[in-house]
């Protein structure tokens, strides 16, 4: 079998839990009326959520004309959760992706070496394991200034180390199986077992762990930026949610305050559904407690 | 079981070093000088300056300077705040204590309420009522906790108390009335705490009594003629509380390093609060020692936790005596 084939046949597997899962199906949906959101923001928004607005426009209730009000500077919230939705979704998805690379190299390197590479590689993920996150991404994140890029880098490299070890205990486990020998015995040099047999056989399980990173990320974004320690150039649900709890505007405007906040609750739900329901058929093993048992 | 232990500590003390090591380095990286946030007067001139750098040590190679860092660290000395121009255990100690009552009390909640949601569900598994509860705990997982408590704070505004610890007027008054006031500024914090931590142990009991309930044994305890309730308390429940043991104790480590979001929306002034303040006041010092008590309670808990499953689980004693488990 080409190697294509190997990838192809593992995201079949992918495919078909999406098709047997309705919790799967929900959580798709809701990513995909995200995703939409996102994407045709220019087209979906009725107004620039960027453009200041004038005096008279400053806190408006609902209305025909801004059906979920305006913001402290008179900006129309409708436009600015349509917006926000594209910084949330590039921001969860991209830290997740280093997140990926990085603990995938890690817990492959890792469980194939073993011995002193593992020894070194474990100690640094278990030390980023212990170490709280929301308050080492506080400080990171003081250090390092407030831009997109920022936030993501130091998301994604918080993000890691569950994964690592996961894929790391997968990993170990193959090696064991008689194939892997056998590609040894007929001359498979290491660069090409992993290529070949480890990573092909790790994958479905690296996209269900990513999958559960996704909505860890999204809720760290979105403290981040209310802690004020987001970028304050792009509007994300956590850059609205601090504006909104910075000028006070708590009282009567409900619907400012509540809306961002469910954004950031259904996009989260819904990964959080996919990797529910992909984790408990790719990794039975693991007593995670939360993605277990239906 | 000894050696397990011994091992365990071992690393323990390992990492304990290597988060000092990393908190020293990294407030080495930082961009600004020191100097600069500590002496912000420009009218200091440049022969305090000097003077100043003379004493913080600040004029030696970095490897002296981090040899002082331990030695001043094991002295209790976590330097000067750069904000209140204090030491900085002065500031720690009563942030420390708020933030043990608020966390401890929150997570005790959350237990007792996610235990039982989670019993109940495992009881009636596949009914809508497991369903729903289900449903609901992943969605207010899914929910950022800082937006739970603004939106707490947006329904109860002007029936309890939304921000502080104590009514500044309450304070001179007799004890009762002081703690009674502290009670009532806890409700609202406490609340969001238990929301957003009640979704674990909820989905975690159910989990492992769920596993448990379709042994064997428990078959043969109603083929006996024992309720659910007997068969509960005398047979599932002490077996399906391991994991919810280990995680009770890694959640210690939370109780100490506090929520930093609640504890920010709520203005609460304990050590969450106190990380934030220092983010904002730059005051770096402050900072790096909250970091690592925060950071070293958490290492400890998980080391705890470590060694009550081993002790718990004669599985794992089993596996280590075996030399399986490292």
């Amino acid at each position: 079998m080409s190697r294509r084939a190997i990838y192809l046949g593992k995201i079949w597997e992918v495919i078909e839990v999406f098709r047997t899962s309705r919790k799967a199906m929900v959580g798709m949906a809701i990513i995909i009326a995200f995703a939409v959101m996102a994407i045709f923001a220019p087209y979906l928004a009725p107004y620039n959520p960027y453009v200041i607005g004038t005096k008279e426009e400053i806190l408006l209730p609902p209305s025909r004309e801004h059906p979920l009000g305006t913001n402290e500077i008179g900006q129309d919230i409708l436009s600015e959760l349509i917006y926000a939705s594209r910084v949330s979704l590039l921001v969860a998805l991209v830290a997740t992706l280093i997140a990926m690379g990085v603990g995938t190299a890690i817990g492959v390197l890792s469980g194939y070496y073993g011995g002193l590479v593992d020894e070194v590689f474990m100690r640094v993920t278990d030390f980023f394991l212990v170490v709280p996150a929301l308050p080492l991404m506080i400080v990171l994140a003081t250090f390092i200034g407030r831009s997109i890029q920022n936030i993501i880098f130091v998301i994604g490299i918080t993000s890691w180390p569950g994964m690592a070890r996961v894929i790391r205990s997968q990993v170990l486990s193959i090696k064991e199986r008689p194939f892997i020998e056998r590609s040894r015995a007929i001359g498979c040099g290491d660069a090409r077992i992993i290529v070949r047999h480890i990573l092909p056989n790790v994958a479905s399980l690296v996209l269900a762990e990513a999958l559960i990173t996704i909505p860890v990320a999204i809720l760290s974004e979105s403290t981040l930026s209310f802690i004020g320690l987001g970028d304050p150039l792009h509007k994300s649900w956590g850059m609205m949610l601090h504006y909104a709890f910075e000028y006070g505007v708590l009282a009567h405007h409900y619907f400012y305050v509540a809306s961002p906040g469910i954004c950031i609750m259904l996009l989260a739900f819904g990964f959080s559904l996919i990797g529910n329901a992909l984790e408990e058929v790719f990794n039975p093993k693991l007593r995670r407690g939360m993605f277990i048992g239906e | 079981m000894r050696e397990y232990i011994l091992r365990r500590t071992v690393s323990l003390f390992l990492t304990i070093f290597s988060v000092v090591t990393f908190n020293f380095f990294l407030f080495r990286l930082m961009p600004i000088d020191p100097m600069h946030l500590f002496a912000r007067d420009p009218r200091l001139g440049p022969v305090i300056r000097e003077r100043l750098i003379k004493i913080f040590g600040l004029d030696k190679p970095v490897w002296v300077q981090y040899v002082l860092y331990l030695k001043e660290l094991l002295r209790g000395n976590m330097g000067i705040s750069f904000y209140y121009k204090k030491p900085v255990t002065k500031i720690l100690v009563p942030r420390l204590f708020n933030t043990i009552l608020l966390v401890g009390v929150g997570e005790v909640l959350s237990i007792i309420l996610g235990v039982i949601l989670g019993m109940i569900s495992a009881v009636k598994r596949g009914s809508k009522i497991d369903i729903a509860n289900i449903f609901f705990a992943i969605l207010i997982w899914s929910a950022p906790g800082f937006w739970i408590g603004v939106m707490l704070m947006m329904a109860f505004m002007g029936i309890l108390p939304t921000s502080g610890i104590v009514s500044p007027e309450i304070i001179h008054k007799d004890l009762w009335t002081y703690l009674w006031d502290v009670g009532r500024h806890m409700i609202l914090p406490t609340l969001t705490l238990t929301l957003v931590y009640y979704t674990e142990y909820t989905l975690i009991m159910r989990s492992s009594l769920v596993e448990v309930l379709t042994e064997d044994y428990i078959l043969t305890a109603k083929a006996k003629g024992l309720g659910t309730l007997g068969i509960l308390l005398r047979h599932a429940l002490k077996n399906a509380s391991l994991p919810l043991v280990t995680l009770t104790a890694v959640n210690l480590g939370i109780i100490v390093a506090g929520d930093v979001e609640v504890e920010i929306v709520f203005s609460w002034p304990g050590l969450g609060l106190l990380i934030y303040e220092s983010v904002i006041h730059r005051d770096y010092p402050m900072l790096q020692a909250a970091f690592l008590l925060v950071t070293i309670s958490v290492v400890v808990a998980n080391f705890l936790a470590d060694i009550l499953y081993a002790v718990l689980d004669p599985r794992v004693s089993y596996r280590v005596k075996r030399g399986l488990e490292v």
